[in-house]
């Protein structure tokens, strides 16, 4: 199912996510304990369920995203391969990749946290690894992970202000650039046509008028004599 | 003893690439240590955001500059994730050719550059002489020698040339004698064997809570393979072996990846054999204007790692809403000082190394 | 032979590069006063200093008398400046792609050392930065340092797009229009990344370039 527009307000299973039952493979009964178990925390998990075989993916609230990686990491996903930020604006979707060595499956969480003072709880209690995502996620999002040992600046030098992956900091594109500037250039060429080149210098006044003026530049005056 | 802070970088032969790592040491060991990155930072994720698909893809080569293919080839497989198209198997066969070789030259870079840093400057002139051949190779297929821009979302740019499958065979079976005579060099060194074995040991359990992939878990004992477990391209009907070391040491990720070397000249020689006749590209495919709005996360066996991407299409542009670039060296640079406690400083090149850092793919 | 005076000279002389000049020479250390008390080494070094500058003086003394020192000069600043291109040394620092191709130029393929260009790791003994790759702001003050820390005279080639003008990068928020905003630049080589055959033939154009200027390094008279 298919909207025309990710925006705030929508779940992820309105996202074009949401399959119950994979379709086309293999049934795994992996993959539906996992959801299973998800659903039973649902104080913090929104929604859970199994894209295709070896894709689970659940909505959960920030608050919960310790107890739901402790329950992951003991049902056997072990490699946090990744945490990234996406901005809404008005909210960021944190969104935790996991994945399972041993049952080969790949665990998508997805939590909402505000845009405006956006903070969720660190994760390097369960895997060491995390603090570096979340690092970036810091200094390109300024996403503050509570209890995140070096929350320092990583990639961009440590006085920068901004957080450049915010949509609120604009960049143009080169290609935009380029039409702009095409534009422009198109614009003064066309202004420059469109207004009258001023007439040469003495040439309004040549009509019946005598006296020591300057002959007009493209006129080459023969002196006599010489 | 005197305790003082050490700037290795970022301008430095050891570090290929900038960046600096700071340790502190105790006379000749290393008590703690600091990575600093960031001196590459072009912010290729927020370009991506202001680039249409097809713009943006010659720039997914400039993302390593050592394994550049590797990167475009994931970034088209996952826009065909998202679009939910599937490359004629001609096209995939290709593209496993490019990636193999791609995987060579790249554990040819990583070779000389390591034993070079050892001392040990026969390799770098052998292995990068090496290198050039595939490179050649490169040329022909695609065009250029290091920036391709091959993999096309639904298939590949051209077919193979002519005379490229003859030439690829002769050099596998040339880089096959090669790789012995590497490891005669390497192995049988008291130097290579004595500055490796034993040095930036990095146990299992602390690599896997890292988040460290690639030939660094391989080689701290786990046997684990994106192609393997996670397979695409058709890796899954491709006979080849993962293998692993015992120790996680300097020397075990030294022999994951020559053993690498060996199974992509095997891989090359089963995909250039084995090709199915067909397309090189879907016929009449167009990029649609919009991408759909879903979030496709796509993972492939970089020769660093875990290699990733995470698309987010939006259902209104062409362009991606967002774009996460998941580069396995970036958690390997900044996990080294977790383990590099108790070493001595003419070891850092050693384990720096080991890490095989890219640094344009770190720093993205 | 003076070179740390044509240093100095040479420091005043090039091209304004955002009004750093000043500061480079104050960066430049000028010998203290309270510098260390000369021991071993550096006495015989002062020492053969001192006989290479008297031996300067009786050459001007005697070109003097003779009205011969435009003829030293003449037969000199060639042969210095055939010494200075023949025997460049390229600092080792790569940053991105280019580099890649940098490298391979010091292979056996392409051997940049039978121009005489070899390559070294410290910034001090070297003639030539090549800048291979983009520049960040963060990398900024470090390009100007090594820079810096070169002696002169030095030449800077810009290799690449993004060393000429930020190539694909160029809407980026953190790379910085070219390299030379930061440092001169002597030589530019397009490409993306271009080939190393024409890193060989920027280094052959560079030996043309000091064979024309002439170095500021060696024996002059008058």
């Amino acid at each position: 199912m298919r909207t025309t527009a990710a925006n705030k307000g929508e779940t992820s299973a309105e996202r074009g996510v949401g399959v119950a039952v994979a379709s086309g493979g293999e049934r795994r009964g992996f993959e539906e304990r996992v959801v299973l178990r998800l659903r039973k925390l649902n104080e913090t998990v929104i929604d859970a369920s199994v894209q295709n075989p070896h894709r689970v993916i659940a909505n959960v609230k920030p608050e919960g995203i310790v107890d739901v990686c402790r329950l992951l990491m003991s049902s056997g996903f072990d490699h946090l391969s990744c945490v990234t930020c996406v901005d809404y604006d008005t909210e960021l979707e944190m969104v935790y990749l996991i994945w399972s060595y041993k049952e080969k499956c790949l665990m998508e969480l997805r939590a909402r946290i505000s845009g405006t003072e956006p903070k969720i709880s660190s994760l390097t209690s369960i895997w060491t690894g995390a603090e570096f995502h979340e690092r970036e996620a810091y200094d390109m999002f300024g996403v503050h992970f509570e209890g995140c040992p070096n929350l320092t600046r990583v990639l961009l030098p440590d006085d920068w202000a901004v957080f450049p992956l915010r949509k609120s900091f604009k960049v143009e594109s080169i290609h935009d650039k380029k039409k702009r500037l095409d534009g422009e250039k198109a614009k003064a060429v066309k202004t420059q046509a469109e207004t009258p080149a001023p007439p040469p210098p003495g040439a309004e006044k040549s009509a019946g008028e005598k006296g020591d003026k300057d002959p007009p530049r493209d006129v080459i005056v023969q002196k006599e004599g010489s | 003893m005197t305790e003082m802070w050490l700037n290795m970088g970022p301008q430095h032969p050891s570090t290929h690439g900038l960046w600096d790592l700071l340790v502190r040491v105790d006379g000749e060991t290393i008590k703690e240590a600091v990575t600093k990155i960031g001196y590459l930072h072009r912010g290729v994720e927020k370009i991506a955001e202001n680039r249409i698909i097809e713009k943006f893809l010659p720039l997914n080569d400039r993302l390593c500059y050592v394994a550049n293919s590797s990167w475009t080839a994931l970034f088209v497989m996952t826009v065909e994730e998202l679009l939910g198209v599937v490359p004629p198997e001609r096209a995939q066969s290709i593209r496993v050719v490019l990636l193999e070789l791609q995987r060579i030259a790249s554990h040819l870079v990583w070779l000389g550059a390591y034993c070079s840093d050892m001392g040990l400057l026969t390799m770098i002139l052998w292995a990068w002489r090496d290198r050039e051949l595939i490179l050649d190779l490169f040329l022909l297929l695609t065009g250029a020698r290091i920036t391709h821009n091959f993999p096309r979302v639904g298939g590949v740019r051209n077919d193979i040339p002519p005379t490229f499958k003859e030439r690829t065979l002769k050099t596998m079976d040339y880089m096959d004698e090669r790789i012995k005579e590497y490891e005669m060099i390497c192995s049988e060194s008291t130097l290579f064997v004595m500055r490796t074995k034993g040095i930036g040991v990095l146990p299992l359990e602390k690599a896997k809570s890292l988040g460290c992939t690639g030939p660094v878990l391989r080689a701290s004992g786990m046997k684990q393979d994106v192609r393997k477990d996670d397979p695409y391209l058709g890796y899954d009907k491709l006979d080849f072996e993962v293998p692993i070391g015992k120790n996680g040491d300097a020397w075990d990720r030294y022999t994951v990846r020559l053993e690498e070397m060996r199974q992509s000249t095997s891989l090359v020689r089963q995909a250039l054999n084995n090709m199915p006749e067909g397309d090189f590209l879907i016929p009449n495919f167009k990029m649609p204007k919009t991408l759909p709005a879903r979030a496709v996360y796509r993972r492939a066996e970089d020769p660093r790692g875990e290699g990733a991407m995470y698309i987010v299409g939006d259902g209104k542009t062409n362009k991606p809403y967002r774009l996460k670039i998941r580069s396995p060296t970036y958690v390997h640079l900044l996990a080294i000082p977790h383990y590099i406690k108790g070493a001595r400083i003419s070891d850092v090149p050693v384990i720096m190394g080991g890490a095989d850092p890219c640094m344009a793919e770190v720093d993205r | 032979m003076g070179s740390e005076e044509d240093g100095k000279r040479d420091a005043a002389a090039e091209p304004n590069a955002q009004g750093t000049v000043e500061k480079e020479a104050e960066k430049d250390p000028v010998d203290s006063e309270e510098d260390a008390v000369p021991s071993g080494p550096s006495v015989i070094l002062g020492a053969m200093d001192s006989l290479v500058d008297w031996l300067v003086g009786v050459v001007d003394w005697g070109a003097g008398l003779v009205n011969a020192k435009p003829i030293v000069n003449k037969i000199a600043k060639p042969l210095f400046g055939w010494a200075q291109r023949s025997s460049l040394f390229a600092l080792h620092s790569g940053i991105a792609c280019c580099a890649m191709e940098m490298g391979v130029v010091g292979m056996p393929r392409l051997d940049s050392e039978r121009l005489g260009v070899v390559w070294f790791a410290s910034p001090r003994r070297c003639d030539v930065l090549l800048v291979n790759g983009w520049i960040t702001k963060k990398m900024r003050p470090v390009l100007r340092t090594l820079y810096d820390q070169m002696p002169a005279p030095k030449w800077v080639i810009a290799m690449g797009e993004c060393a000429i003008s930020g190539g694909p990068w160029h809407d980026s928020y953190n790379v910085v229009y070219g390299a030379d905003e930061v440092v001169p630049v002597d030589i530019y080589i397009p490409g993306c990344p271009p080939r190393p055959e024409a890193l060989l033939d920027a280094l052959c154009k560079l030996q043309k370039k000091i064979e024309m200027e002439g170095t500021t390094s060696g024996l002059r008279v008058g």
